[in-house]
């Protein structure tokens, strides 16, 4: 009995004790608001302006379809609000103020910059996020032609009344169209620190809606396979406004310049990122119609590197396969003794394409967002070595050579397509024979 | 002034000797506890077998001893052998040579002008010797008593025969299956108490008592708690000679050994130690033994109460005795190397040594083809853990680790949390008490109705508490998986345990988040390495690492399963030979 009084007084002891440690960072989770989206601008009377969009716990309602109210800055089942201050985190505080709960950064998704800001440097303000313990390295980065503020207020979800699933939705997209990167935060923050190469961050805008002209309609609308367009400048209507397209090039923290969505699309190839998306090619045999195939990366790219007196010559390798999807002249590129020439074309196209895009960093931005400085640097003994000859000085001095080799593993549900028939088209039947 | 001094220095010396004490490894004063040794090889079984033999021999002639020096404390049920009677002395307990003062020691003993359940009739056989029986009414039965004690007698009375020739051949004339002679009061009483009919014929230094037992009992019916889909559908019932011979019926073997020991000094409880002789471990059973034998109580009901005087520690907060009201069940684990334990009165057997593992599976398992065993059991594995867990992980995840949330379900546990005025612990102590006295209360409430709160009861408390804005809806949802998952605990026992846990896990994660609940669970897991059940410690196959009787976790199937657990270091490892199934290695037109 003496001992189990003893025992318990000992266990009363220890529990008391953890109280003391215990308990105080706890904190409910409705205490606290969770800021899905974080923009960044240029300030006017203050360094900056921090525009913040969290969720709301209504219950269903004021979220939903309606656009909000204009001057409590609701969103779609959000609030977006805005504070000038001196500094990132400061403008938390002063948001506290203002929300009545913390505003915590645990579960922001998406980082984004105004052109205009992007182009001074971010380097300053990314830094105390890395900082920071809340903030988690899966938040996407983007720059937005516009201002952040007005891509955040346009920042809604009109298929379901979920935010936080819509923006992860968002960034999802890229895996299916290629035309703009997913780039995490935090290996954004490595590119900017690395030797090796150079950040890249998507590229969004606000779309206005006036881009479908209303004008006469055409007799025959000219067939363009490849427009590069702006974010915001995409020729639709209906939807969210905000768009996501292409990608912003940063020389350090500084933001360069920016590839159009197909540029995108060859320079996730070269990273071997590229997960899938349609191209669209006029048929050399009809120009006036179209075949379209679906691309994906058969493997990751293979990329070699070596110095020939004091130039680094580098080797892309790239290995696509395509599925078809449409030959609108319904010719039979898909039979083995046409597709290996239907192949080739591809490839050359790939090719051409991928080889205008390094250049196109090279010439005009003289920023190596291939990373190919991984592969450059086995030529270098010491680390020494590689630093002082500062690779991403040197980028616009390599050669770099593409080959692309393309197999069409698909044909979809058709192979062989017997041509249309109408009365005028026996002509037709015979010269495909 | 130096003395002083000095004194100052003994006293500082010897503070901070104690301080010093209090903090350096001292052994413990507590005994040794009895651990199973490893025996290597079945060659050392013979031995074994032998030693115990011997050692039960050396434990029976301490018993005689024993029950002739003390024997007013404790009754012996064997007759003495002709040798002990000699070298014993003539005391009070002995059995007298004439009739009058031997019916005036039943009368005493059982304080008969008050107590009416004792009934002495007397009668003379020829008219020359006086006799008479004695037997507890509604514990006899009076057919077998009037028909085969009482009416063999007077019909010898009429044979007017020499008196010699009847007194030896007493026990002949007595047509009941079993008689007992004996010479001491204080066996008799337990005989008679037991329903046993006391003989006594004047002359004779003897009782002879005669097996009437006959009382009601409640017949064999389906296990209560431990109810299966596939399998056998008989439970124990309160008999305790019908709960052996369900067992017998199972497990037809002559080495199968029951034996009786007597506890509780009032109650004369008689206890059953059960096993299979060759297959157990003989240092088990002599352990067992050795602690029925030593056990100082008055009282003895159930075999849970026994339970309590005989487990390994009783400060552990999980079972290690694993207690089964089913035959088969505990069939099994005798086949298997283990001890059961029947009490006389409660329709469970208490089987020892278990592991953790034991406890865990249910009785259908056998039953089942060896995929849907291990899958239900990995089922009931998952139910343990959210048992004893899953609050304390929500508090943790909601207080302290809210980055490890999905967005979306955070927004939603938050929606759901805005009107609610408690913090999260308040709110899922609520709940657990709320769950609690539903289940409670369901005990007491009489028949049909019970099962009918249950359920009526979680669900209105539940939508009410929901729309009343005490609770959140999600945590519904947790206290209502918990209470589930603790139902899925296949044992009752070990279901209270991790009933317990659960607060204790609730508190370390409350104050100190996965952290806490980590440390805790350190802790716990400490302490079940320390336990032990009957010399086996509880979670062996984990620790220390035993080789596995390929049904512990995931049950293979049943031809997998050669050699019975390691840890019961059964003389008889092998259950079967390397392949079970024969047939299959014929070729089927041989016949």
């Amino acid at each position: 009995m003496e001992k189990l009084k003893k025992i318990i007084a000992f266990m009363t002891i220890c529990m008391l004790c953890l109280g003391l440690p215990g308990c105080y960072d706890a904190i409910e989770i409705d205490e606290e608001v969770y800021a899905l989206s974080i923009g960044v601008d240029k300030g006017i009377n203050n360094a900056i302006r921090v525009t913040f969009q969290y969720a709301t716990y209504m219950e269903d309602g004021g979220g939903g379809m309606g656009g909000g109210d204009e001057e409590s800055g609701e969103v779609g089942g959000t609030i977006v609000s805005t504070v000038e201050a001196a500094s990132l985190l400061e403008a938390i505080n002063v948001m506290n103020a203002a929300v009545n709960r913390q505003v915590s950064l645990m579960h922001a998704k998406m980082l984004i910059f105004s052109e205009e800001f992007a182009r001074e440097g971010v380097g300053r303000y990314i830094e105390p996020l890395s900082r920071f313990r809340e903030v988690r390295e899966l938040m996407r980065i983007v720059v937005c032609n516009g201002k952040a503020q007005d891509f955040i207020k346009e920042n809604k979800s009109l298929i379901g009344s979920n935010p936080s699933k819509a923006l992860e939705l968002m960034f999802e997209q890229s895996k299916n169209t290629g035309y703009f990167p997913d780039m995490i935060f935090g290996d954004f923050y490595v590119d900017l620190l690395t030797p090796y190469g150079q950040p890249v961050a998507a590229y969004a805008g606000v779309n206005d809606f006036k881009q479908l002209d209303e004008g006469e309609e055409n007799e025959k609308p000219p067939l363009k396979p490849e427009v590069d367009i702006e974010p915001g400048d995409i020729p639709r209507t209906g939807g969210t406004k905000k768009e996501i397209f292409g990608l912003a090039v940063f020389d350090g923290d500084r933001m360069v310049g920016t590839l159009s969505q197909n540029e995108t699309r060859f320079f996730l190839m070269g990273i071997g990122e590229f997960q899938r998306g349609f191209f669209t090619f006029v048929d050399e045999n009809e120009p006036e119609l179209i075949y379209v195939i679906e691309a994906q990366l058969a493997r990751k790219p293979s990329i070699n590197a070596r110095m020939a007196n004091g130039v680094p010559i580098i080797g892309l390798e790239l290995d696509i396969n395509i599925d078809i999807i449409s030959i609108q002249s319904r010719r039979h590129y898909e039979q083995l003794n046409n597709i290996e020439g239907f192949e080739k074309n591809l490839a050359t196209y790939f090719e051409q394409g991928l080889k205008k895009t390094i250049d196109k960093t090279q010439k005009e931005y003289n920023a190596d967002i291939f990373h190919f400085g991984k592969k450059v640097a086995g030529n270098f003994n010491t680390i020494q070595e590689l630093d002082d000859y500062n690779w991403i000085g040197h980028y616009q001095e390599a050669i770099v050579n593409v080959s692309v080799s393309v197999n069409a593993r698909r044909s979809g549900f058709i192979y062989g397509a017997t041509p249309i028939r109408s009365t005028e088209s026996k002509k037709g039947v015979e010269e495909q024979k | 002034m130096k003395e002083k001094q000095k004194q100052n220095q003994n006293q500082n010396q010897s503070l901070f000797k104690s301080i010093i004490s209090l903090i350096t490894y001292k052994k413990t004063k507590i005994p040794p506890s009895f651990t199973l040794t490893e025996s290597y090889e079945e060659s050392g079984q013979e031995q074994d077998n032998s030693e115990q033999s011997g050692s039960d021999q050396g434990e029976k002639e301490k018993d005689e001893q024993n029950s002739s020096s003390k024997s007013r404390r404790r009754a012996t049920k064997k007759p003495l052998s002709p040798s002990a009677l000699k070298s014993s002395r003539v005391d009070s307990d002995a059995v007298k040579k004439d009739i009058d003062s031997n019916k005036k020691i039943l009368e005493q003993q059982f304080h008969l002008p008050i107590n009416k359940d004792l009934i002495i009739r007397e009668f003379s056989i020829g008219n020359k010797q006086r006799g008479f029986i004695a037997y507890i009414d509604g514990m006899a039965d009076k057919g077998i008593i009037n028909d085969f004690i009482l009416r063999p007698l007077f019909d010898e009375i009429d044979d007017e025969s020499s008196s010699d020739q009847q007194l030896n051949s007493l026990e002949d004339i007595i047509l009941t299956n079993d008689t007992k002679n004996l010479r001491k009061v204080t066996t008799t009483v337990t005989e008679i108490l037991k329903g046993n009919t006391a003989l006594y014929v004047d002359g004779l230094d003897y009782f002879i008592t005669c097996e009437t037992i006959g009382y009601n009992t409640r017949g064999v019916e389906a296990p209560k708690t431990e109810g299966i889909v596939k399998g056998p559908q008989e439970g124990f019932s309160e008999n305790l000679r019908t709960n052996i011979s369900l067992i017998r019926r199972i497990v037809r073997n002559k080495d199968l050994i029951t034996e009786f020991h007597e506890i509780g000094e009032k109650s004369n409880t008689t206890c059953a130690v059960v096993y299979l002789n060759g297959v157990v471990n003989p240092a088990v059973v002599q352990e067992v033994q050795r602690r029925l034998k030593n056990i100082k109580t008055d009282f003895l009901v159930s075999s849970g109460m026994l339970e309590q005087l005989i487990e390994d520690n009783p400060y552990s907060i999980v079972p290690t005795i694993l207690s089964t009201e089913r035959p088969d069940r505990t069939a099994s684990h005798l086949v298997e190397g283990r001890v059961a334990i029947i009490v006389d009165g409660s329709p469970f057997a208490m089987i020892v040594p278990v592991s953790m593992h034991a406890l865990m599976h249910s009785p259908e398992d056998a039953a089942l083809k060896w995929q849907y065993a291990t899958s239900i059991r990995f089922i009931r594995f998952v139910a343990v853990l959210a048992a004893s867990m899953l609050p304390a992980l929500y508090i943790a995840l909601t207080t302290f680790h809210r980055e490890m949330i999905p967005t979306d379900l955070l927004i939603a546990i938050a929606k759901a949390k805005e009107n609610v005025p408690f913090p999260t612990l308040v709110e899922i102590l609520l709940m657990e008490l709320g769950f609690e006295l539903i289940r409670e209360a369901g005990l007491r409430v009489p028949g049909i109705v019970g099962n009918t709160l249950g359920i009526i009861g979680a669900l209105i408390l539940g939508e009410a508490a929901v729309s009343a804005n005490i609770v959140s809806p999600i945590l519904i949802i947790i206290v209502a998986i918990t209470g589930l998952s603790n139902f899925a605990i296949p044992n009752y026992n070990l279901a209270f345990g991790v009933r317990l846990t659960r607060f204790y896990f609730i508190a370390a994660g409350a104050l100190l988040g996965f952290y806490g609940i980590s440390l805790a669970l350190v802790a716990y897991v400490l302490m079940l390495v320390n336990l032990k059940s009957f010399g086996v410690p509880f979670i062996s196959i984990i620790s220390p690492r035993t080789k596995g009787s390929r049904d512990i976790i995931i049950k293979w199937p049943i031809w997998m399963q050669e050699y019975r657990p390691d840890y019961l270091n059964s003389p008889d490892r092998r259950r079967q030979p390397k392949i079970s199934r024969q047939w299959a290695e014929q070729d089927s037109s041989d016949t």
